[in-house]
């Protein structure tokens, strides 16, 4: 009797003891990794061949908290290349127009000149500065709406009014840049609550990109709360739709023409804190983009 | 190494191949019963099922070879391992382990269940003074022996990695006593001696381990263990020198 | 930080050399295209950083571990999916992947769906993989490959045998993935392909290393442009600017500048040069498409 109670108890200290050297070398093991990785720029995750569920549980909460470390650094990295992406853009951009205005003074001041040159030489520059001007105040219109200066002035708005009004702005424009366009706005008044100038602004700047960077076809719709534009373009597949919006985003395909890419940044800061959104979407060689405002 | 183990049981355990065994072993205690049905009982056909454990036996290991380390041939998943950093000898040793782990179940499986078949049938039989201890000592014999085959069988799989020409080999394997005294009787030579050193007439010769002197049991173990150890450790070396394809 | 560097790495098979010292570095975020012939070395390559296959001389240098010991612990953090796509036949896609993860001590179960979802393959249900079409085969096997987060992925021909769909989703996977601080070594023979993701190439000729070059070089070889020789490139800038409005130019040397812009008027070009008093020794029009470039590489090179 004795003996199998001896026994008994024997097999069971041995299973403690086995339990206790396994948890022992789980803990050493998860150590080992978890400074090997804490070191190092690596996307690995802790791995496990315990027995035990507690280690095991362990082990996926440390994995989680590795994962949000990993997001959290690929977004700070993110958001520091497209920083560094601006300050070369602005910078030249900024450049662009001096250089060239420097040029034309020189000009004026080196060569002699009849009035009429030196008339327009004079206005070139004028132009130029203007548009140092115009690049100037929307950095400036920017950093205001991102640190969240602006009030907004939330009405009930007649959007297919509003829209009307930004296409014949930029109709003229259009036009001339051989676009046809195609209106679809529905007679009756659409009403939706935003601030009536943000809204202006924000049809402005869509207007503007398409006439900019569209080609030939453009399509406006309004249904319910949602507007459409619709513009087919070039380079589509080159311009990554997730970082259409991103400040100081422009596609290769563009860095010729004049623009900072502020103008859609703008429209989609603009656009979210009057409670409404604007996406963009491709299929093929059309560019949609869309914008929901706050129904009544 | 644990976590090898681990996967591989999951992935065996999802095909029909590693069940098999147990239910052909089945299958042939049905019919040595139906056989035999007036002369089984449980002791009798245990030592039958000792005495011919190299023959009967061992052919149902052969499908768990092709369930534990074919695929990795035939289906070409090896490249996946070793660029993920596995150390060879590592998952040569797991499919080791595998192997091991379900012969011996099946082993076990195999007189266990073939006691309570004739024991249900026949009854006891004849329990001498020792038997269980008797019994204890041929199993485990008979077990270390099974182990040695497995190590042969994963082996021959390494070396030769195509399913037809390994069953082939495997047959051949199995087969060498017969092969030896067919030799013997047809030369007319004695070859006695042979079957010393033969791992499956040493299967066979643990069935009566109790019966065996302090010399045999040495020999025989000592024998056991070559065929154990060099298969493995050949293939070990084979696997770290070739091209994975 | 240096994800991979090789040095002098050969490989030869009875008699004809497959790889001859290739020597290149990888850093941490690239998109690393290995282009070249069927037969030129790239699959040789990889199966020797990935250990599959012994180098018979020269060093593998990954993520900072040289010895044998070393490079297989550095190995876990590498995914690699070489030559043909191999998976268990008699499973389907949910049980390859939970073989893996358990084999390779993977503790949440949740990310084989996560897996399946990166890649898009959700809805195979009970299919076997020995029943599934190449794409998804390589859809699967590079599922596997990311299972437990790597650092490295080393992708063998992706894009070989994919419909144009696939080839598109493979792109942009590739991308995505690269996004999460994967770095990526893809090989192709087809330098169209890896111009829409690499930002650096290599090109292997003959089991040689015959070129590497940064995606933006690669821009300015090839793209077309008019090549215009000046006595004064400061000088002939300025007129660019200020008298034809032209800002898509640079300047590749001392003397040479490539404009992107104006390529239908050389002759107003040299006009407006000549009459800012800046002499033109020779304009005419480069560019290669990407397949000439190649070709123009290997073409000076064959033995």
């Amino acid at each position: 009797m004795a003996v199998i109670a001896c026994i008994i108890l024997g097999i069971l200290l041995a299973a403690c003891l086995l339990r206790l050297s396994l948890l022992k070398r789980d803990v050493r093991q998860l150590n080992n990794k978890l400074s090997g990785i804490a070191y190092t720029d690596t996307n690995a995750r802790l791995g496990t061949n315990t027995f035990d569920q507690s280690v095991a549980d362990l082990i996926q909460s440390i994995n989680a908290m590795l994962k949000k470390n990993r997001r959290d650094y690929f977004e700070a990295r993110r958001t520091e290349a497209v920083l560094k992406r601006a300050i070369t853009n602005t910078s030249h951009d900024l450049r662009t127009p001096l250089t060239a205005a420097r040029g034309y003074l020189q000009m004026l001041e080196s060569s002699e000149l009849d009035a009429e040159t030196r008339a327009r030489y004079i206005a070139i520059i004028r132009r130029r500065l203007d548009s140092l001007g115009v690049l100037m105040s929307d950095l400036f219109e920017f950093a205001r709406i991102i640190e969240g200066n602006t009030t907004f002035d939330i009405q009930e708005v007649n959007v297919a009014n509003a829209l009307r009004d930004a296409l014949s702005e930029a109709y003229a424009e259009l036009e001339g840049k051989g676009f046809t366009v195609e209106a679809d706005i529905p007679d009756v008044p659409v009403i939706c609550r935003c601030d009536e100038d943000a809204l202006r602004r924000v049809l402005q700047n869509l207007l503007k990109n398409v006439c900019v960077h569209g080609k030939a076809y453009l399509r406006v719709r309004l249904f319910e709360n949602k507007i459409e534009i619709s513009n087919k373009a070039d380079g589509l597949d080159k311009i990554d739709i997730a970082h259409m919006f991103e400040r100081f985003y422009t596609s290769d395909a563009s860095r010729s023409n004049k623009s900072t890419g502020l103008g859609l940044a703008i429209a989609k800061e603009l656009a979210e804190r009057m409670g409404g959104r604007l996406s963009a979407s491709r299929e093929g060689d059309v560019l949609m983009m869309q914008v929901v405002l706050p129904q009544v | 190494m644990m976590n090898l183990i681990r996967a591989d049981f999951y992935r065996i355990s999802r095909g029909w191949v590693v069940y098999a065994p147990f239910a052909g072993l089945v299958l042939l205690h049905a019919i040595a019963m139906v056989l035999n049905s007036y002369a089984v009982s449980g002791t009798m056909y245990v030592e039958f099922l000792l005495g011919g454990a190299q023959l009967l036996f061992t052919v149902s290991m052969i499908p768990f070879v092709f369930c534990v380390s074919v695929p990795i041939f035939s289906d070409g998943t090896m490249k996946n391992d070793i660029s993920w950093g596995m150390s060879r000898t590592k998952l040569y040793v797991s499919k080791l382990l595998v192997m091991a782990m379900l012969s011996a179940l099946l082993y076990v499986f195999y007189i266990a269940s073939g006691m309570a078949l004739a024991t249900i049938i026949g009854g006891v039989g004849d329990i001498v003074p020792g038997y269980g201890m008797n019994l204890l000592q041929a199993m485990g014999a008979q077990m270390v022996g099974v182990l040695a085959l497995c190590s042969v069988m994963i082996f021959l799989s390494f070396l030769l990695k195509k399913p037809y020409v390994l069953t082939e080999a495997l047959g051949a394997v199995l087969l060498i006593p017969m092969l030896i005294n067919w030799i013997s009787a047809i030369f007319h030579v004695d070859t006695s001696w042979v079957l010393y050193f033969d791992l499956m007439s040493n299967i066979e010769r643990f069935a009566s381990f109790h019966l065996l002197d302090s010399r045999a049991i040495l020999i025989a173990f000592g024998v056991v263990a070559v065929w154990m150890i060099v298969p493995s450790a050949a293939g070990i070396t084979l696997l770290r020198r070739a091209e994975i394809k | 930080m240096t994800v991979l560097k090789t040095k002098n790495l050969t490989k030869s098979y009875g008699g004809k050399v497959a790889v001859d010292n290739v020597s290149l570095t990888i850093e941490q975020g690239d998109i690393f295209g290995l282009i070249g012939q069927n037969g030129a070395g790239k699959t040789t390559f990889m199966r020797m950083i990935t250990s599959l296959t012994r180098p018979d001389s020269g060093q593998i240098d990954l993520f900072g571990a040289t010895t044998s010991a070393k490079l297989t612990e550095a190995r876990t953090r590498i995914g690699a999916v070489i030559e043909t796509p191999a998976l268990f036949h008699n499973l389907t896609a949910v049980q390859n992947l939970e073989y893996y993860r358990l084999q390779r001590g993977i503790a949440e179960k949740s990310r084989v769906q996560e897996v399946l979802e990166i890649v898009q393959l959700t809805d195979t249900g009970k299919k076997k993989f020995k029943n599934f079409s190449l794409g998804m085969k390589q859809r699967l096997s590079l599922a596997v490959a990311i299972l437990g987060h790597p650092d490295f992925l080393i992708l063998d021909e992706p894009i070989n045998g994919l419909d144009p769909t696939g080839i598109v989703e493979t792109r942009d996977l590739i991308k995505r993935l690269n996004q999460e601080g994967i770095t990526i070594l893809i090989s192709s023979h087809i330098l169209t392909e890896l111009a829409q993701v690499a930002n650096k190439y290599a090109i292997i000729h003959h089991g040689r290393l015959i070129k590497t070059l940064t995606q933006e070089q690669l821009h300015t070889e090839c793209k077309r442009a008019m090549a215009v020789t000046v006595d004064d490139a400061a000088k002939a800038a300025v007129v660019l600017e200020t008298a034809l409005g032209i800002r898509d130019y640079k300047q590749v040397s001392g003397n040479e500048l490539r404009i992107y812009e104006y390529l239908h008027d050389p002759a107003e070009l040299s006009f407006q040069l000549n009459h800012a008093g800046v002499r033109v020794a020779s304009i005419h029009e480069v560019g290669d498409s990407l397949e000439e470039y190649y070709i123009k590489m290997i073409g000076g090179n064959v033995q």
